[in-house]
């Protein structure tokens, strides 16, 4: 049975580990935004705030996500790991909610505070009025969903590399990508009849010719393939945490 | 409270580690698990609370098999390994961390443990010795309660005084319903604490028996010459003379000498089953 209290137990073991170092990366981080802001301030700081900001708050999620199992990465701290009194379910739980939903909190409230700061100080300083020009809920959910992909990707890495489990999952992640494109790039081959007939779409597609497009809607069915993107997008972070679950099930010390 | 059955175990395919092993851990009793380097008895441990699983067979606790790791069987089983790990906080925030999850966790005993290892509780672990921290380990184990405590060379990294404390505290744990688990080389620092004795060699248990039973079928004693002494099974020679194992006929008492009996058994495989299993 899945105990709640022993969820929040092992949120606790998690964060204790972790605390000192979160403090420290935001202290870090914080140097770095100011130091950054000011420099660039007076032209880039509407850029700044959620280019460069939901940069480090995706940064910070997939190290956070890649070393949440570092317990594992020692035989002495493995065996403490597994036999602290708790399902693997809840200590799952706990190391995914940590990595993913807390660190993202954690480190947004970090950016927007710096933001605010900021943007307050430049105001008190600078004759230039500048506002606190914050995302669209739309733009929000969007970051959100793009970290939580990526996140399945470091959170499996974490369950399957001992050492270096960020900077293997990056590689595994550029190998990805890059067999993805070829992927997606044969199907759209195989879906318009040959690379000088897809080639020719996009060109078209580029140029906004609406006649093109429709010809182009007519050989295939775009809603189809989105579909088909949609569902291949959805599902690869909930396969990829699935596999971890069972990882860290199965794995012997 | 443990039990193996036919359980078989393999790193790789050239050599078993375990071939068809059965054993039965019983509560009351200080287990004395030994075995030459290499003979698989953290491999053992580690089946026992099911960090590692084995290609067949069996291994419960409770009767819970221990592939599952449920937790029920983590709540009384404490397992402490011969590197011992410690996160980067003090004694306040270690028990903050995992005293909760053990149900019968005492924090006067705790305490009492630490006092008789003097540990300042507000150092850091990071600034403790290995000695010290191993200390704090122990002490956390022992204070958890659990029915079973498993511990791989417990005594390496303690200083001279700390052992005896660490016996002390051991024989005060134990009851009916508990037992501990002591993987050790260090025979000489557990010898009046082990109660029954383990020999693990070349993927078999030569030896499961009470420290009783082993006095009431040989005789530990030391001899000045071997000449006349054809009854004599095992000797060594040191400085003060042989230190010799006899079958015991007459019912002598003596103290065993863990060391002897270990060579001994390693040294004269057949002759002790033959002795000690029929």
């Amino acid at each position: 049975m899945f105990s709640i209290k022993r969820f929040f137990e092992q949120f606790k073991i998690i964060w204790m580990q972790n605390n000192q170092r979160i403090f420290l990366n935001i202290g870090i981080l914080s140097l770095l935004i100011i130091f950054i802001n000011f420099l660039i301030f007076n032209q880039y700081i509407d850029k700044f705030n959620f280019g460069f900001g939901g940069f480090i708050i995706a940064f910070m999620t997939f190290i956070s996500s890649a070393n949440v199992f570092s317990s594992l990465q020692q035989t002495s701290s493995g065996i403490h790991y597994y036999m602290t009194p708790a399902t693997i379910a809840e200590k799952y739980a706990a190391a995914w909610f940590y990595s993913s939903f807390f660190t993202i909190l954690v480190y947004s409230i970090t950016v927007i505070l710096i933001y605010i700061a900021s943007v307050s100080v430049g105001n008190l300083f600078t004759d230039n009025d500048l506002n606190l020009n914050l995302p669209n809920t739309e733009m929000l959910w969007k970051g959100l969903l793009g970290i939580l992909f990526y996140h399945s990707f470091f959170f499996l890495g974490a369950t399957v590399f001992k050492k270096n489990p960020f900077l293997k999952t990056l590689l595994c992640i550029i190998l990805f990508l890059m067999v993805f494109g070829v992927i997606t790039k044969i199907i759209m081959i195989w879906f318009m009849g040959g690379i000088e007939d897809m080639n020719s779409y996009q060109w078209n597609l580029e140029i906004n010719d609406i006649s093109d497009l429709e010809k182009l809607s007519k050989s295939f069915d775009l809603e189809t393939i989105e579909n088909i993107a949609k569902m291949t997008l959805t599902s690869i972070p909930v396969i990829f945490w699935v596999i971890a679950y069972f990882k860290l099930k199965t794995r012997q010390i | 409270m443990i039990e193996l059955k036919n359980l078989n175990f393999t790193y790789s395919k050239k050599k078993k580690i375990f071939d068809d092993l059965t054993l039965t851990i019983e509560g009351g009793h200080i287990y004395g698990l030994l075995g030459k380097n290499g003979a698989g008895k953290t491999t053992l441990l580690k089946l026992m609370t099911g960090l590692l699983f084995p290609q067949s067979g069996f291994s419960t606790a409770f009767g819970i098999d221990t592939k599952k790791r449920h937790v029920s069987m983590l709540e009384e089983i404490y397992f402490l390994p011969e590197e011992i790990w410690l996160p980067d906080v003090n004694v306040a925030g270690y028990l903050k961390m995992y005293a909760n999850s053990y149900p019968r966790f005492s924090h006067e005993l705790f305490k009492r443990c630490l006092k008789e290892f003097e540990i300042d509780p507000i150092d850091k672990f990071k600034r403790m010795s290995l000695g010290q921290r191993k200390k704090v380990a122990i002490s956390f184990a022992l204070a958890t309660q659990c029915k079973i405590l498993i511990m791989d060379e417990p005594t390496n990294g303690l200083d001279i005084p700390s052992k005896g404390q660490f016996r002390k505290l051991s024989a005060e744990l134990i009851g009916d319903d508990r037992c501990i688990i002591l993987s050790t080389h260090q025979v000489r620092d557990l010898e009046s604490l082990i109660d029954t004795v383990i020999i693990l060699d070349d993927s078999h248990i030569l030896m499961n028996n009470t420290i009783d039973q082993i006095c009431k079928r040989i005789v530990f004693k030391t001899l000045g010459s071997l000449d006349n002494q054809p009854d004599v099974i095992y000797s060594e020679f040191t400085p003060r003379g042989y230190l010799a194992v006899t079958p015991n006929m007459d019912g002598s008492d003596s103290k065993v000498d863990l060391e002897i009996l270990f060579n001994m058994t390693t040294q004269n495989a057949n002759l002790i089953k033959q002795m000690f299993n029929h």
